[in-house]
């Protein structure tokens, strides 16, 4: 099979699901692995065990109380970027957890898109541990080298703070360096920042 | 049967063992003997021996060099029995003076060593970092020698609490152990090309043998103190 990139859709409506497997088939480049209804116990242990690319949940399927923080739920499960699939009124504020927004009105084409800009800042999230930081997590580390919040940087960056997040475990896993007293030292042993701009 | 962290099989140590092979086996246990007050002439005495010449408690020092051979040592109810509350706080206590009055000074000016080839403001990074750290363990240990120890002999002396010890108690050592070991990848990693080799050597000795020490201390305060203030308070 060609290296298509795989795809967990999670909603409840079949209709959906379906249009949206059969809009990728049409595309090309991704591919639906599986399809699930919830994200009751079985449903997680399933993304867990079978890792996708991409996650594409609709928000409907959590409770008003807990759409706030349902991001990191699937942050528990897998590293993967998670994007919306908006079927219904959802609010703002409770989407921008979120690598990103599909509508069901959007094109095909508009699909796709938002599908790659979201694996390839996943690519920017790079997993290996061989080679040094990336450009985003050494501007992420000058941040933190800073004393800002992760609030803060995901701001500054308008990225998402579950994006903050895993820059930050991301940075520490290769640099063996857990603390923000640490992460200051590198950075500036490495002339990242001037000793200057922390005191 | 216990698994030792370099994956043998062995029983726990009896006070019948030569001291000499006791330190053959696990160098770390060095700075055990000269805290507990043994000098390091071993000559082929006994543990046992050693203990009754220089007035050691011999349950309290095996118990200690358990901990310090064998990863996840946990004493048994039989052990912790065997041992006083003021031999092991005493212990306790002369180890603190140990990290405070030498080992934290001994690193510190190895870490002034082992950057002096660099520019003034790497120079400033690491020292700044490092007094951060020593002046946080300080901390710690100064909350344990006001708070812990002192409740820990009462207890011993037969005061009761009203409730739960570990209501009581906020004994977190995370941070303390997350900067040496910030300390550690920074020396091994993220040096100066300046520095100078044999210095990074002797430097990261000295840090992966403090790391171990310290653990091996936490270890003692988790296994040993702690079940025995729960049990003095009749938890």
């Amino acid at each position: 099979m060609e290296n298509k990139k795989s795809i967990a859709l999670i909603g409840p409506s079949p209709l959906v699901a379906k249009g949206i497997e059969s809009i990728l088939s049409e595309m090309g480049e991704f591919r639906v692995e599986f399809v699930l209804a919830d994200l009751s116990p079985s449903s997680e242990a399933r993304i867990k065990n079978t890792p996708a690319d991409i996650i594409i949940v609709d928000p409907m399927i959590f409770g008003i109380e807990e759409r706030g923080n349902a991001r990191n739920r699937f942050s528990a499960l897998s590293g993967a970027p998670c994007l919306a699939l908006q079927t219904n009124l959802v609010d703002e504020e409770s989407l921008k957890q979120y690598d990103g927004v599909i509508s069901i009105y959007d094109s095909p084409v508009s699909i796709i898109k938002k599908l790659r800009k979201a694996s390839e800042s996943d690519q920017d999230l790079s997993h290996s541990d061989t080679e040094g930081l990336s450009s985003r997590e050494k501007e992420i580390l000058v941040c933190v080298a800073k004393g800002m919040l992760n609030k803060e940087i995901a701001d500054y960056y308008n990225i998402s703070i579950y994006t903050v997040i895993t820059h930050r475990k991301n940075i520490t896993r290769k640099t063996g360096i857990k603390t923000v007293a640490g992460l200051t030292v590198y950075a500036l042993l490495n002339n990242l920042i001037d000793i200057n701009s922390i005191e | 049967m216990t698994e030792t962290k370099y994956g043998q099989t062995e029983s726990r140590l009896s006070g019948k063992m030569k001291a000499a092979e006791l330190v053959d086996r696990d160098i770390n246990i060095l700075g055990v003997f000269s805290r507990m007050g043994i000098p390091l002439r071993l000559g082929d005495s006994t543990i046992e021996e050693l203990c009754r010449k220089y007035n050691v408690d011999t349950a309290t020092f095996l118990l200690v060099c358990n901990i310090y051979i064998q990863e996840d040592y946990l004493p048994s109810d039989q052990e912790l029995s065997q041992i006083k509350m003021n031999g092991i706080l005493s212990y306790l206590r002369l180890s603190h003076k140990y990290y405070l009055s030498s080992a934290i000074s001994s690193l510190a000016s190895m870490l002034e060593t082992l950057m002096e080839p660099c520019g003034e403001s790497q120079r400033k990074v690491i020292r700044k970092f490092y007094n951060e750290y020593k002046r946080e363990l300080e901390k710690h240990f100064e909350y344990e020698e006001t708070n812990i120890f002192p409740l820990a002999e009462a207890l011993a002396s037969g005061k009761k609490l009203s409730g739960d010890i570990f209501d009581q108690l906020e004994d977190d050592h995370s941070n303390i152990e997350e900067k040496i070991h910030d300390l550690k990848s920074i020396v091994t990693k993220y040096l100066p090309s300046e520095c100078k080799e044999e210095m990074i050597t002797v430097t990261l000795l000295m840090i992966h043998y403090l790391e171990n020490d310290l653990e091996r201390h936490t270890a003692i305060e988790d296994t040993v103190l702690l079940p025995m203030m729960s049990k003095a308070n009749g938890e």
